[in-house]
């Protein structure tokens, strides 16, 4: 198998702060990757690399071997790499269904904004459907005309999910999707990114604290701690290894001492 | 159920050829403050952009139509496209530059702009004749020549109607979509293959494209301008209008172009308080429909 997304000496500082300190990470297409770490690990800081939203200091960052560096941020989505956000990011004041064609932005011509002639409205139906059928695929049908603002909040995270998917992503970056979810929510988006993962090409790296989803759906795990990455390997591996174990809850003579 | 409205409209616009020449004076200012509200609400509105230069281009507009009016005696509408295409051209060459600055700094710099595009208007007397105004010739139309309001109208409200359609049309285009996203949420915008600058560059053209067309209906109903008009009264005025009405829509915006157009024609006797009653109404508006007078009634944009 070769790497769908290639990091390679990733440098991220924050003044005097190493945030990323020498990434190399390679995520291989049709997996499920998740990135873990405590707090202030630079997991949140890679993924925006990827997407382009920070400037690394160092390193290269290559998606199916071009280099993404070189791209502006908003050229990433049609280069085929979707992403949601932590805090999220959303409009609010408009439809569930106008917040997934505005992912599909990469994807639409959109013809003359001044006259509506037959193509732009036939793409536009088209556009429609397709967006109702991803609405559809995380269980939002029926909230299409709803304003995202009023949606739940574990409803807008899957109408990020949605938004997405909607520039038909080859890599889909996902930024803590089980953050404030409920258990139940939790299983539910399990069951909907391994779905996602076995029917369509996407693959995933997901950056997660929930260690039940985690664990549930990648295939392999990626440990970050200062910038660095201490192991990588199948759920299992990184299940045994101490310095996971260490990473996150200290070591046992600190806690005593 | 639209089939009427259109109906009733069309009713209502065809009423006004009847009545006295000052109504048909109002209802022509309207027409005209229609396209410049809508076009400012473009880019605030739509894009959310805290731009405050449309005065300016709006100014571009009048002084450009009624010049090639004045002195080479063009005919309606080469002069008015003149004018949209200059102003449109300022815009889009503001833009460039006052894009790498955000909100207050954005508002603060292009309100620089329009009070040195104001100074040139008071200034530049070989062009404008300055503080004194510039006296406009009767619009030609071919052979015809427009000497009232009455032969204003339906030409202003032809213009109107085709400014009104092409604002829907961009609403429901993909580039109105991308400036809601624009508006709501950059990061979004830019993570959805949105080219956020590009996008704020075009909303900045096309707004100053309506202040121009705005600007070339003026001489087709007033014989003389003054460079006052493009001051901070005539921007506080549009402004309550878009904010009154509805950010973003069409329709509020329509509305809250009727209910404060109408005001200093309602409040002849009382000049004095009119800056009062705007600023009252802005912060009401402000405080208890946030979506203005339209967002009582809409649902949200699909």
């Amino acid at each position: 198998m070769t790497a769908l997304l290639e990091i390679t000496g990733l440098e991220v500082r924050f003044g005097g702060v190493r945030a990323i300190a020498g990434l190399d990470l390679a995520v291989e297409a049709g997996t499920i990757h998740a990135l873990i770490g405590p707090n202030g690990a630079g997991k949140s800081t890679a993924l925006n690399c990827i997407s382009r939203f920070y400037d690394p200091d160092g390193g290269e960052i290559r998606f199916e071997g071009q280099s993404l560096l070189r791209r502006p941020p908003h050229a990433v989505a049609g280069l085929g790499i979707g992403r949601t956000f932590q805090n999220l990011e959303l409009c609010a004041q408009s439809s569930a269904l106008e917040n997934v064609l505005i992912g599909m932005s990469p994807k639409l011509d959109g013809g003359n904004p001044f006259w509506p002639g037959r193509r732009r409205r036939a793409e536009d139906r088209r556009a429609r459907e397709t967006g109702m059928a991803l609405l559809e695929r995380v269980g939002l049908a029926g909230k299409a005309d709803t304003p995202a603002g009023q949606l739940a909040f574990g409803q807008q995270k899957l109408l990020d999910l949605a938004r997405a998917l909607a520039c038909e992503p080859r890599l889909l970056l996902l930024d803590e999707p089980a953050a404030g979810l409920r258990l139940r929510e939790v299983r539910a988006l399990d069951d909907l990114l391994v779905q996602l993962a076995a029917s369509s090409a996407v693959t995933i790296l997901l950056v997660e604290h929930v260690m039940a989803l985690v664990m549930s759906v990648a295939q392999r795990v990626t440990v970050l701690n200062f910038g660095q990455k201490i192991a990588e390997g199948t759920p299992e591996e990184i299940r045994r290894q101490a310095c996971v174990v260490e990473a996150y809850l200290g070591r046992v003579t600190d806690a005593v001492g | 159920m639209r089939a009427v409205w259109i109906a009733l409209a069309l009713a209502a616009a065809g009423l006004v050829f009847w009545m006295p020449l000052y109504v048909l004076y109002v209802a022509n200012l309207l027409l005209m403050y229609a396209v410049l509200a809508l076009g400012l609400d473009i880019l605030v509105g739509l894009a959310g952009q805290f731009a405050f230069a449309h005065m300016a281009f709006f100014g571009i507009g009048v002084y450009t139509t009624g010049l090639l009016g004045n002195r080479l005696g063009v005919s309606f509408p080469l002069p008015m496209l003149a004018g949209a295409a200059l102003a449109a051209i300022v815009a889009l060459l503001i833009a460039i530059p006052a894009l790498r600055l955000r909100q207050v700094y954005l508002a603060l710099t292009t309100f620089a702009f329009a009070a040195a595009a104001q100074w040139v208007f008071h200034s530049w007397d070989a062009v404008t004749e300055g503080s004194n105004g510039l006296r406009l010739a009767a619009t030609r139309v071919l052979a015809w020549r427009i000497v009232d309001d009455r032969d204003a109208y339906p030409l202003l409200l032809v213009v109107a109607l085709a400014m009104v359609l092409l604002r829907l049309s961009l609403q429901s285009s993909k580039l109105g979509r991308s400036m809601r996203a624009l508006h709501q949420s950059e990061p979004l915008a830019l993570a959805s293959g949105i080219d956020a600058r590009r996008v704020k560059i075009v909303a900045f053209g096309i707004s100053g494209l309506f202040a121009g067309i705005a600007g070339g209906m003026l001489p087709l109903f007033n014989s003389y301008v003054h460079p006052d008009t493009f001051g901070l009264e005539g921007l506080v005025a549009i402004l309550t209008m878009i904010v009154v009405g509805g950010l973003g829509s069409t329709f509020g915006v329509l509305i809250g172009v009727a209910l404060i157009g109408l005001l200093p024609e309602v409040m002849r006797d009382l000049q004095v308080l009119r800056e009062v009653v705007y600023g009252g109404l802005l912060i009401l508006t402000v405080m208890f429909l946030p979506q203005g007078v339209a967002g009582a009634w809409r649902p949200a944009r699909a």
